[in-house]
């Protein structure tokens, strides 16, 4: 994955190997652990060697940061400022205070870093996700747009909330943000996820992005495009295929459809699928749902109890 | 160490290639394309002719029932090249040329062959450098087809956890990482020697940083022998992160090169687990794809196993989600007879971590873990979860819905009890059914932290937790057996005794 990564800064990419995250949580000092402090130790030997040597305090910063230390982070930080150039410290200061919780202060250290290394993947993200947390999805999706722009192989997750933010953007009545912009920003990525290159391995993998093809069927079910979503269904791997979720959807789609032969089918398979599953709270749930279903078949009706969770879309989008 | 099975002449693969083969150094063999057909003679086929090499590191990824991957790096011969080819078959000794297969080079250099095509639940043997014949070594025994068992009726897996000690200046000799190793061999001498079908990792296999050249003496050097002939499955720890960096980075891509002699460069940039490894990403081994190496399913046999990642996407609120999404799928696909979830943090643990610890940084994904993923293996028929990092053995009741602190822990509430009232401890009589007689229902999950297979520290307030049935500072292993009716699961120390040991029943 380095080669992926298309603009580093030699020397950022000295200092910021380290890119520490996590959600914000408080941080009382930690408990003492067997080999952390061992890393602490090595680099504070380090450290007595090389007094002046300002990576070495922002590595100890980062793994003091990582035990909970904050305090101790800073310290090595303002040390780091003091021994080498402060601006190279912008991003890891505003690490530390992301994890600190301290969105507002982290946030300034993350802008200025970027307004000199606007293209840095890792300060992208990590502007990202604050941004995120502090509710302010439109600036946070510029910052994954950017993000996903820098790097050519993306976790899912990330191309997931990118996409989480058009939805709730759209859903928010931004205009040049449609629903249908998610939906096809999710086909651009899953086309790309389908051919899967890893950096370090050999060969090319080919498969399906099926996290990514959910949600996008989501969006269309959100949306009651019946057609899409038993389309997008059926494009899900044939492991997914033999869930009884699966053919539950693919019976309420029929039956919002009115298609009741093709939706009998499906119920059908689920009910055989569910009788092969040994009993779980997750099978409990799929038997009730299938219960209804099978109800709203016969009957052509909604039933008076619509509280399952799973059938909120199903229900909403009925005979609309 | 024997570690495979005694392989009947007859059971060998049919590659249909070999028959079409010839060639001067002909040899005769046996091939047997479909079960139950009959043996016939093979001969005049030509054999591979390279030269063995000995790499330093030599170990199997993606082991299923049609492929298998075979990696390596470097020759341990002082100035030998590095192999270039592999040439395998199921007769040791008469590898056919047809079979010989080039390596592609990753970018840490090391050599990758992908196998595929084979037969399901056959032995398999390869000379790396493409000799024409194996070493006792150098073998593995594909998957059985998913819902299958193998032929001896019985999965083996053998979990480690935070064993990567050795050549660290936590153990430089590697004596305990080796004596966990050689205890589970003095076991399994004793108890009918059965061949391990999978080698689970629990994270921190390589300390203090994970970086290339501790996984060298952690991992290749210290189980090179088991490695050559068993998949190796991992999940990421808060000690895989390479050398300059921190357990807490949220996405490999975040990971940058290193410059000037003093960060990180090839082959520990980005990631050194990430560059060593070749995990499933594609559901290449059965279940979900997942699109990341980071977590991944696989099938074996009978057994589901899930391998999370609690270092770096649970980290991520955003990764965080997509792996719950990605998990809550991949189980509910799934039809295996058993379910076992690995990942690096505990749940529940008073072990060198405490999980009621509020530190934030290092131990998040603890309660990240018990508040958001217990649930979710719960309902969907998860029955073993295994984690390291504690540097102990615990092994908990037959417990759901404990998502508090210890202290909100209740037996009477949360395990699988007697007519008294007093928690079952999966021991002999007391044995679990896979399907709660309490509830009716598949949904409860034993915890095991088996984080001393390299070392064994120390211990927290409050020890042992009240969700444990066991608990133990003791070096140790666990080996985990899967049939169609059971699933049993020992503890062994560093001297191979059984110290804990619990059955599950379906």
């Amino acid at each position: 994955m380095a080669r992926l990564i298309k603009a580093v800064t030699p020397w950022l990419a000295l200092w910021l190997l380290v890119l520490a995250a996590g959600s914000a949580w408080a941080a009382p000092a930690s408990a003492p652990l067997v080999s952390q402090p061992q890393r602490i130790q090595r680099l504070s030997d380090q450290i007595n060697a090389s007094p002046a040597d300002p990576a070495l305090y922002l590595r100890r910063a980062l793994i003091y940061a990582d035990l909970g230390e904050f305090k101790r982070a800073l310290v090595d930080i303002d040390k780091a400022a003091q021994f080498g150039p402060p601006e190279e410290t912008y991003l890891v200061r505003g690490m530390v205070l992301y994890r600190l919780g301290q969105f507002s202060q982290a946030l300034p250290w993350l802008n200025r870093y970027l307004d000199r290394h606007p293209k840095h993947a890792g300060a992208l993200h990590y502007r990202a996700r604050l941004l995120r947390e502090q509710h302010q999805p439109e600036a946070a999706l510029r910052d994954y747009q950017r993000y996903l722009a820098e790097v050519a192989q993306p976790s899912p997750g990330d191309v997931l909330v990118t996409a989480q933010l058009m939805v709730l953007l759209a859903d928010q009545g931004h205009k040049q943000y449609p629903r249908a912009k998610a939906v096809a920003f999710l086909d651009e990525r899953i086309q790309k996820f389908s051919t899967h290159q890893s950096a370090d391995q050999a060969g090319t993998q080919s498969g399906n992005a099926a996290e990514l093809v959910r949600y996008a069927l989501e969006i269309e079910e959100q949306s009651c495009h019946s057609q899409a979503v038993l389309q997008r269904l059926h494009s899900l791997p044939a492991s997914s295929r033999q869930a009884v979720a699966w053919h539950l959807q693919v019976a309420e789609q029929h039956l919002l459809l009115q298609q009741a032969p093709a939706a009998q089918t499906a119920l059908t398979t689920a009910q055989q699928v569910l009788q092969q599953h040994r009993p779980s709270p997750a099978r409990a749930e799929q038997a009730a749902r299938y219960a209804v279903l099978q109800g709203v078949l016969a009957s052509k009706t909604l039933p008076q109890d619509r509280s399952l969770p799973a059938l909120q879309a199903f229900y909403r989008c009925w005979r609309r | 160490m024997t570690l495979l099975r005694s392989v009947p002449v007859a059971v060998v693969v049919g590659l249909g290639v070999l028959l079409s083969a010839c060639g001067s150094s002909s040899v005769a063999s046996v091939v047997d394309t479909v079960a139950g057909q009959v043996p016939a003679p093979l001969n005049n086929v030509a054999k591979c002719a390279g030269t063995e090499v000995n790499p330093q590191r030599l170990f199997l990824q993606q082991v299923g029932p049609d492929r298998a991957i075979v990696k390596w790096r470097g020759n341990k011969a002082t100035g030998g090249a590095e192999a270039s080819v592999l040439c395998f078959g199921t007769d040791r000794n008469a590898l056919p040329l047809s079979s010989q297969k080039s390596a592609t080079v990753t970018a840490t250099n090391h050599r990758e062959v992908l196998l595929t095509g084979l037969t399901p639940d056959t032995v398999y043997y390869y000379s790396v450098g493409g000799a024409g014949s194996a070493l006792e070594t150098r073998a593995f025994r594909t998957a059985p087809l998913p819902g299958s068992l193998p032929q001896d009726g019985n999965v083996r897996m053998w979990i480690i956890g935070d064993s990567g000690t050795a050549g660290s200046s936590l153990d430089a000799s590697g004596a305990n990482a080796k004596s966990v190793r050689d205890g589970y061999t003095t076991w399994a001498n004793r108890n009918g020697n059965e061949a391990i079908d999978l080698l689970l990792m629990l994270g921190d296999s390589a300390y203090l940083d994970g970086t290339d050249a501790q996984f060298q003496s952690a991992v290749f050097d210290t189980y090179p022998d088991i490695l050559s002939r068993t998949g190796l499955w991992p999940t990421i720890g808060n000690h895989e992160m390479g050398s300059s960096g921190v357990s807490t980075t949220t996405s490999t891509a975040l990971y940058l090169p290193g410059t000037g002699g003093v960060g990180d460069t090839l082959p520990n940039s980005p990631m050194p687990y990430l560059n060593i490894h070749t995990l499933p990403t594609m559901g290449e081994s059965g279940g979900e794809p997942s699109n990341t190496e980071q977590y991944y399913s696989f099938n074996h046999g009978n057994v589901h196993i899930v391998s999370l990642d609690s270092q770096v996407a649970m980290r991520d609120s955003a990764n965080n989600e997509a792996m719950k999404r990605w998990l809550i799928n991949d189980l509910a696909a799934n039809q295996n007879d058993w379910t076992v979830v690995m990942f690096h943090h505990p749940p529940y643990t008073k072990g060198s971590h405490d999980s009621d610890s509020t530190s934030g940084g290092i131990n998040q994904p603890i309660f990240i873990a018990r508040e958001q993923y217990t649930k979710i293996f719960e309902d969907n028929g998860v029955d073993l979860v295994y984690s390291g990092h504690a540097h102990l053995y615990e092994r908990s009741f037959y417990i759901k819905g404990h998502t508090g602190l210890e202290a909100t822990f209740s037996a009477q509430q949360h395990a699988e009890i007697d007519p008294s009232g007093t928690p079952l401890t999966g021991r002999g009589a007391q044995s679990y059914q896979q399907i709660s007689p309490q509830s009716g229902m598949d949904d409860k999950v034993i915890y095991t932290v088996m984080g001393s297979s390299g070392q064994a520290t120390t211990t927290s307030n409050g020890y042992p937790h009240n969700a444990m049935a066991y608990s133990e500072v003791v070096l140790g292993s666990v080996v985990l057996d899967a049939t169609r009716r059971t699933l049993t699961a020992r503890f062994l120390n560093n001297k191979g005794e059984v110290m804990d040991d619990f059955v599950i029943r379906r």
